[in-house]
């Protein structure tokens, strides 16, 4: 029951200091313009490059559409969700509201969980967002996505969990917001150049989603479960560590 | 049948921060339903004490229990808490807030808004409680913790500082909230107002450096120490001769505190017999018009400064 009043408690918070409308602006904005920049890329080229540069480009079809979306979501995306989580568990010590609510009967691990499940909700409207835009503008300008379009959103989803869940375990441990945010947009970096190697790329969250692609085009689905349990992993470190730090702090 | 366990218990309690020492073995016992007043400086350890009770800080050493329960989280819904400086959502209304302090705490329902209304009719915040907490004052701010800490109708009220900001009448109001508690609830004020303290509290604990100086019925504390105070209320307007009349007694071997305060002199002495006398006769020889001359009941700050024997204490102010 606590970590339901604390749920809601968060989801409007986000809402009046305008970070979930932020992130449903630009969440909204990736699921039209990805499905739009891939079908469109070729003329855009041809209308600056001309004929020659534009015949560089191949005939766009539904899965630039979907790598268009995917890449966008594990980048931009991942950048908002790290900005609207650096200052989660910081911004209420700074501000003082946080022994306001840890001298009522709530648990730090309800606390905790409660700022998790408040920033997994509001990815997951971003998410919903984006999908639906996708969705609808992916159907008019190639055709209408298959079942497996729900796989590659449920992927990016996870992968945004991740950024989330280390972005809010660093501002719990550093009690800083710009240095939770930096460790966000590391994790970011690192991530990405990590999920290029071959054999452990597929692991990170980046890596999980082009497989997420690769599923969506035909690869068996079997393929992703080890990739999706990864970043579940990856959610599941960042918070128990930020919960062992959180239950020794004083406040 | 055994008692009932005190409604505040520390054995050893100790608290440190590095090097400083916060509180140094603390034993203390606050008991159901006593309005227990918690004085000291700065830094003598009352807001660690309080925190520590809450569960926010954690003790370094020694025990504390509430009603026989070790803190916790448990412990948490016996205790309404206003923290020195009450912050709090600015995006959230007050009547926001004390919804969501009521609903942490379990009420539901019914119970829930009438513990809120119940709140918001002590706290006197009617006027303003739709309003974003943004908009608040440090007074209306103050209200609202309050209202905050009783919305659940604890069993025990820690409240540091809670009339600090407020004016006049605000803390009036409060001092009379405190006192209509006095038999239903056990609360824990911290202050340094000792006029307040003297007003509505029935047990009184002096902390200094971390230490507990003294813990007793405030009236009984008052009885102890009560060696007399005289004052003197000079006619004159002559400041250079009140000056030196005032030095001539504080030069006195038996006068332990000697504040002044315009043309009113307070003086504590330590009991000697034939100070008055004495000071009667100082008066007189030094030829300064005096409007009155009164051998008064000492107050909790004559205690207080008697206890902590303060540098300051003899100085005039």
């Amino acid at each position: 029951m606590t970590l339901g009043i604390l749920l809601r408690k968060e989801l409007v918070e986000q809402w009046r200091t305008m970070r979930m409308p932020s992130l449903l602006v630009v969440f909204l904005f990736i699921g039209i313009a990805s499905p739009a920049s891939a079908r469109y890329m070729p003329k855009l080229m041809e209308a600056i490059g001309g004929p020659t540069f534009a015949a560089a480009f191949p005939t766009p079809t539904i899965l630039d559409a979907y790598a268009q979306l995917a890449k966008n979501i594990a980048q931009l995306g991942a950048l908002v969700v790290v900005v609207i989580s650096m200052a989660a568990v910081s911004s209420e010590r700074d501000r003082g509201t946080l022994a306001f609510l840890l001298s009522k009967p709530v648990g730090r691990g309800a606390f905790l969980a409660g700022k998790l499940a408040g920033l997994g909700a509001t990815i997951a409207l971003g998410m919903l967002a984006a999908a639906v835009a996708a969705y609808l503008y992916t159907g008019l300008l190639f055709a209408p996505p298959g079942p497996a379009f729900g796989l590659l959103c449920f992927a990016s989803f996870l992968c945004l969990l991740v950024f989330a869940t280390i972005t809010l375990a660093a501002s719990v441990i550093t009690g800083s917001a710009v240095a939770a945010g930096g460790t966000g947009l590391g994790a970011l970096v690192i991530f990405g150049v990590v999920s290029m190697l071959p054999n452990v790329g597929v692991y990170t969250p980046a890596g999980a989603v082009t497989r997420a692609v690769e599923v969506v085009s035909g690869a068996g689905a079997d393929s992703l479960i080890a990739p999706l349990l990864a970043q579940v992993a990856f959610v599941a470190v960042a918070f128990a560590a930020a919960l062992a730090t959180f239950r020794h702090q004083e406040i | 049948m055994t008692a009932p366990p005190p409604a505040i218990e520390c054995r050893a309690l100790a608290k440190s921060y590095g090097e400083v020492r916060a509180l140094r073995g603390l034993d203390l016992s606050v008991p159901a339903g006593s309005i227990f007043g918690l004085l000291g400086p700065n830094g003598a350890g009352k807001t660690t004490l309080l925190r520590l009770l809450t569960g926010l800080r954690r003790a370094t050493a020694g025990t504390a229990r509430i009603e026989g329960e070790p803190v916790g989280p448990e412990t948490a819904r016996s205790i309404g808490y206003l923290d020195q400086d009450p912050r709090f959502y600015p995006w959230m209304t007050g009547l926001e807030l004390l919804r969501l302090s009521g609903s942490l705490c379990g009420l539901r329902g019914s119970a829930l808004r009438a513990g809120v209304d119940h709140a918001i009719d002590i706290a006197g915040l009617a006027e303003f409680v739709r309003r974003r907490i943004a908009g608040y004052s440090g007074g209306m701010r103050q209200r609202l913790g309050i209202a905050q800490s009783i919305v659940h109708d604890p069993r025990i009220l820690l409240l540091d500082e809670p009339v600090s900001s407020l004016d006049p009448e605000g803390r009036h109001d409060v001092l009379e909230v405190l006192a209509r508690l006095r038999g239903t609830s056990t609360v824990v004020v911290s202050t340094h107002i000792l006029g307040d303290v003297e007003r509505v509290c029935d047990r009184v604990a002096i902390l200094d450096h971390g230490a507990l100086i003294v813990e007793s019925e405030k009236e009984a504390l008052l009885e102890r120490y009560a060696t007399p105070v005289y004052e003197v209320e000079f006619a004159g307007a002559d400041a250079a001769a009140a000056d030196r009349v005032t030095e001539l007694i504080r030069a006195r071997p038996w006068a332990t505190s000697v504040t002044r305060a315009g043309s009113l002199l307070r003086i504590a002495t330590s009991g000697t017999d034939g100070a008055g006398v004495e000071l009667f006769a100082l008066l007189a020889n030094a030829q300064y018009p005096v409007e009155r001359f009164e051998r008064s009941r000492p107050s909790l700050e004559d205690v207080f400064l008697r206890l902590l024997a303060r540098p300051g204490s003899a100085s005039g102010s």
